[in-house]
C-alpha cells in the first residue's frame, strides 16, 4: 500500500472559490490535514471529510514558526508514510507564501512519495479584483513584509509595490504574532526613501467569510506608522512616478526594425539562365 | 436547511445571494435561531463564532523564504554554473 500527498486550496471566500478538483481530492482522501485561516472556515472543512485534522495546534506565541512547519510537515508525512491517502488543504492557494505545502511535496519526493500540488485562489488574486489593479499594466512586485526590510530589494516607484504580512514586519525571531510602532516605523523609514510622505496607499484585506466587508483603506504613508494592523492585512503602494522610456533599448529595437524595413524593401533578384 | 455553514456556504457560491435583501430573505427558509440570523445579517463574525462555539484562530502566518534556504538554492546555482 502506497501512500500519496496533494496540497489543495480552498480559496479565499468560503464557498466561493474552492475548485472542483480541490473538492475532490478532500472527498477521496484518507486524511485531511487543514490549516484555515478562520475557525468559521476550519468547521467548514471539518464538515467536507470525517477524518480533518487541524495543523494550528502546532502554532505558539513565543515559538520559533520554522519549528512550527517542521512539525506540521512531519504531522503530514507520517500519514503518507503508513501509506495514506493525505490531503493537506490550505486557505488560499496552497504554494503561496506557504512553505509548509513546498517543504511537504519536497520531502515526499525525496521519498520517492507522489506529491503535487493543485492550484487555489490567493489573496493575491483577490486583492486585484476587490482593488480593480490590473498588474500588467504598469507591472507590480510582490514582497513579504520581513524579508523585504531584511535584503537589499530593488524598488520601482513605477509599479504596484505590494508589502504582504505587514502586522509582522521586522520580526527576526519569527516567534511573534504581530510588530508595534518602532518596527513599522523602521519600515516606514525604507520607504520614504522612494515614495513621499504623503503618497496614498492601501490597507487590504481579503474577505474569508461571506459575511466579511474587504478592507480597502487609503492612507498616507506616513500614516502606516499609527494605523491598525493585522496578521492578515496587506500594503498595497500605488505607482508615485510615471514609466521612463529606455532609451537604449528602443533604439536598439528602431535599428533592428529599420534593418526589416530595409530588406522587405530591397528589390526581388531574379535568376536569369 | 439547518446548519450555519450550509448557509455560509451557500451564500459564498450562490450569485443570486451577493445582496442583503437576498440573505435575509435566504435566513427565513433556514431553521438557525434568531441569534445567529441576527449575526449573519449584521455581519458580526464574533457573535457567530460564539454561537458556534468556535474558538478564533489567532495565528496563521508564513514567515519569507529564510536566509539559510536562499544560501542552498545559491550554491546550487553557483554549483551548476562551475559544472
Amino acid at each position: 500500500m502506497s501512500g500519496n500527498l496533494v496540497c489543495v486550496g480552498t480559496g479565499m471566500t468560503l464557498g466561493a472559490h474552492i475548485s472542483p478538483i480541490a473538492t475532490s481530492y478532500i472527498a477521496q482522501a484518507d486524511v485531511v490535514f487543514s490549516l484555515m485561516s478562520t475557525g468559521i472556515t476550519e468547521r467548514w472543512l471539518d464538515e467536507m471529510h470525517t477524518d480533518v485534522r487541524s495543523l494550528q495546534y502546532c502554532y505558539q506565541e513565543g515559538k520559533n514558526r520554522n519549528i512550527t512547519y517542521n512539525e506540521m510537515v512531519e504531522a503530514i508525512l507520517t500519514e503518507v508514510r503508513a501509506g495514506k491517502k493525505v490531503v493537506a488543504a490550505f486557505y488560499g492557494h496552497p504554494g503561496v507564501f506557504a512553505c509548509v505545502s513546498h517543504r511537504a511535496i519536497k520531502q515526499a519526493k525525496l521519498e520517492s512519495i507522489p506529491a503535487h500540488m493543485e492550484a487555489g485562489i490567493s489573496a493575491e488574486d483577490c486583492l486585484y479584483a476587490d482593488l480593480n489593479i490590473d498588474p500588467g499594466k504598469t507591472g507590480c512586485i510582490n514582497y513579504e513584509a520581513s524579508q523585504f526590510m531584511f535584503y537589499q530589494r530593488n524598488i520601482d516607484p513605477a509599479a504596484h509595490l505590494i508589502l504582504w504580512q505587514i502586522g509582522l514586519a521586522g520580526d527576526k525571531s519569527l516567534a511573534k504574532f504581530s510588530t508595534g510602532k518602532a518596527y513599522r516605523q523602521v519600515l516606514v523609514d525604507l520607504l520614504l526613501e522612494t515614495y513621499p510622505a504623503d503618497h496614498q496607499v492601501i490597507l487590504y484585506q481579503a474577505k474569508v467569510l461571506p459575511i466579511d466587508t474587504v478592507r480597502d483603506e487609503h492612507i498616507a504613508l506616513i500614516d502606516l506608522i499609527d494605523a491598525e494592523l493585522f496578521m492578515h492585512t496587506t500594503l498595497v503602494i500605488p505607482p508615485s512616478e510615471e514609466m521612463q522610456p529606455n532609451e537604449k533599448v528602443l533604439a536598439k529595437l528602431a535599428a533592428i526594425d529599420k534593418q526589416e524595413l530595409n530588406a522587405k524593401n530591397r528589390p526581388e533578384l531574379t535568376l536569369v539562365l | 436547511m439547518s446548519n450555519v455553514i450550509q448557509v455560509l456556504e451557500q451564500m459564498g457560491r450562490d450569485a443570486s445571494l451577493q445582496n442583503n435583501q437576498a440573505i435575509e430573505q435566504l435566513l427565513t427558509t433556514t431553521e438557525l435561531d434568531s441569534k445567529t440570523s441576527q449575526a449573519i445579517i449584521n455581519k458580526d463574525i464574533n457573535t457567530l463564532e460564539k454561537q458556534m462555539c468556535i474558538t478564533p484562530i489567532i495565528a496563521h502566518a508564513l514567515h519569507p523564504a529564510e536566509e539559510e534556504e536562499n544560501k542552498d538554492e545559491n550554491k546550487k546555482v553557483k554549483n551548476a554554473v562551475n559544472a
